[in-house]
């Protein structure tokens, strides 16, 4: 038994450092995520106030409102898609796709300030910032960025299948899994570190195994397509067959206009039932004799991440068919990635579900600094040890303070880029990779202790202004609550208290001096947990 | 919030079962049909929190809910374990 756990245990640190880094950021991402929406809005500060945007009305005059922008603004397009906001969110989103012309191919891009416009709450367009919002870290935590959306999921399939690895050798390996459920034992070293570990790891590990088990599945069909591919005859025909989308009409060249929406949305909210909200609308085709209206469900009813999606003739109105029932696969699928990415949970589980993701995001930080703490007292010469031992530690210093400071400068640039630059959301991701490059470098030039000192108290020390700065602008906290915007207040609250703990964070590294000790081996263990940040 | 109380009374009670935390608490080592009682009692707790639960957000989310509540339950007796001693004169 004792090899076996032994093997379990080697498996569980070199899974956990391999992709250790990698999954620092999907955690972190992921658990940001949670806030999409919320981080849409701070960045989006354009917005009218969410409160004053509810109801059912509300949504018809805006969508009423983009597809009246939208005919002004491409009246040629291919297709449109309206995204109204969920009870959470600011603002209707409306984006279109321009026809090509015969021979030319139209590249895929993000909603910018060419192909997208924002209608407010009045239902008038209103400008605001070209930003990617909350969806940067979205894709991010499953895209990565500037690469193939493709290889990326591929990459981050193979780090989540090593977490899964990592969790189970965890269990295993982690023999006093109850008698130490209580038990942290801080200033103690190495044992220290590994209480962090398992108290973070244990006490949210149902979220841990639900997070990286379900986010497998959200795509499943990438990884394991052969489940399909035994029924179907490729994995497009597999999907057109359990989530059908709109079905390729051809455009017919006939100018015909779109029937009113109001309608469609009427008859929508009457199929899915009592207080159903709209999601997503898409129009494919729209002015022309082949249009088609697409519609999907709000997501924040049920656990279930289904769209449940109705498709209208655009030019008549009338309901061509609804999705069917993909049956008990289809919905246990939808179900693990409901629960995955937490879409239908109200602001109380929501809360849960971030600071479990912040647990998580914890758990794998410890676990970094854990390979070097223990192997620290082992070096021949703690002094100078060799490459491997220090490429490990400086990597954790980029990336566990680097990341979320490059984050954080994101958000400085979302406040600082000019309003009209062009391709200004490229600017604020390439911000968050400059400064997250430059703290590596920083990591690698710099003691690791000081290290961690200086890009804490940085990145501390830029969130607190954040709020700060907003106020000195003119639109702060103070702003917030007298509109009685309580997202937003929210969101400075959440931001000056995340800033603040990486502050203190700081200050107690700044502040740990190794005890001197009587023999060597012990000094140098004591060296080991200052310069790794106890 | 119920959920949560019942949830935190649920994990004492288990905690207290040990006897690591209960002589920590009361200097006395707990007996065997104590620590019995004190185990039952806290998994009842957690069963009550878990019941609660539904009653707000329904049996599917409520149970999701419970779990991340019990997160929160635990992590603050993991961190009054180890910063308060009660029996400090």
């Amino acid at each position: 038994m004792k090899g076996f756990r032994q093997s379990q245990s080697a498996l569980h640190t070199w899974t956990g450092l391999v992709v250790g880094w990698v999954l620092f950021l999907i955690f972190l991402a992921g658990t940001l995520s949670f806030w999409r929406e919320e981080i849409s809005r701070w960045m989006r500060p354009e917005l009218s106030v969410t409160s004053e945007i509810g109801d059912v009305a509300d949504q018809d005059r805006m969508i009423e409102g983009a597809m009246a922008a939208l005919a002004r603004q491409a009246p040629d397009a291919t297709s449109w898609a309206i995204t109204p906001p969920g009870p959470r969110g600011a603002g209707t989103q409306a984006v279109w796709t321009e026809r090509a012309r015969p021979g030319e191919r139209i590249p895929f891009r993000w909603p910018d300030a060419t192909n997208s416009l924002w209608v407010d709450g009045d239902g008038k367009v209103v400008a605001v910032r070209e930003t990617r919002g909350g969806d940067f870290f979205y894709r991010l935590h499953f895209d990565l960025h500037y690469m193939p959306a493709l290889w990326a999921r591929w990459l981050v399939g193979f780090c989540s299948m090593f977490m899964l690895v990592a969790i189970v050798t965890g269990i295993i390996t982690h023999k006093k899994i109850f008698r130490d459920f209580f038990t942290f034992r801080p200033g103690k070293g190495q044992r220290s570190w590994l209480d962090g570990h398992n108290a973070t790891a244990v006490l949210a590990l149902p979220f841990h195994l639900m997070i990286t088990y379900t986010g497998l599945v959200t795509l499943m069909t990438l990884y394991m397509p052969w489940g399909f591919l035994a029924n179907f005859e490729n994995t497009a025909a597999a999907f057109a067959a359990t989530q059908p989308n709109v079905p390729a009409v051809k455009y017919a060249a006939i100018p015909t206009p779109l029937a009113p929406i109001g309608p469609m949305l009427e008859e929508a909210r009457r199929q899915w039932g009592e207080d159903s909200m709209v999601g997503s609308i898409r129009i494919s085709n729209p002015g022309d004799a082949s249009a088609r209206v697409q519609m999907g469900r709000a997501l924040h009813h049920h656990i279930r991440d289904d769209g449940n999606q109705l498709l209208f003739d655009g030019t008549t109105g009338a309901l061509l068919g609804r999705a069917p029932d993909g049956g008990a696969g289809v919905a246990t699928r939808d179900a693990m990635v409901g629960i995955h990415a937490g879409r239908f949970a109200p602001v109380t589980i929501r809360w849960l579900y971030f600071l479990s993701g912040l647990a998580g995001t914890v758990m794998v930080a410890t676990g970094l600094v854990m390979w070097t703490a223990k192997r620290r007292e082992k070096l021949p010469d703690p002094a100078r040890p060799h490459f491997g031992f220090r490429l490990v530690e400086r990597l954790n210093v980029g990336t566990v303070a680097g990341l979320p400071l490059g984050m954080i400068a994101l958000l400085w640039a979302n406040r600082l880029l000019p309003v009209g630059m062009e391709g200004r959301w490229h600017g604020e991701v390439n911000m968050m990779f400059i400064v997250w490059g430059l703290a590596l470098v920083h990591a690698f030039l710099r003691p690791p202790k000081r290290g961690w000192v200086e890009q804490f108290t940085l990145a501390g020390a830029l969130l607190v202004l954040l709020p700060l700065f907003d106020q000195a602008t003119g639109n702060g906290i103070v702003q917030h609550i007298a509109r009685g915007d309580g997202t937003r207040i929210w969101t400075d609250v959440t931001l000056l208290a995340l800033g603040l703990s990486l502050l203190a964070t700081a200050i107690k590294i700044h502040r740990h001096k190794p005890r001197v000790a009587a023999n060597k081996r012990r000094s140098s263990r004591e060296a080991a947990m200052a310069a790794t940040g106890r | 919030m119920i959920a949560w109380l019942l949830a935190l009374a649920g994990f004492a009670c288990l905690a207290l079962a040990m006897e690591e935390h209960h002589h920590w608490l009361t200097g006395r080592d707990p007996s065997v049909r104590t620590r019995r009682r004190l185990r039952l009692a806290g998994a009842l707790l957690l069963a009550a929190s878990w019941l609660s639960t539904w009653a707000t957000w329904g049996p599917a989310m409520g149970s999701v809910a419970w779990c991340g509540l019990l997160t929160l339950a635990a992590a603050p007796l993991v961190l009054a374990r180890t910063y308060v001693n009660p029996r400090r004169r």
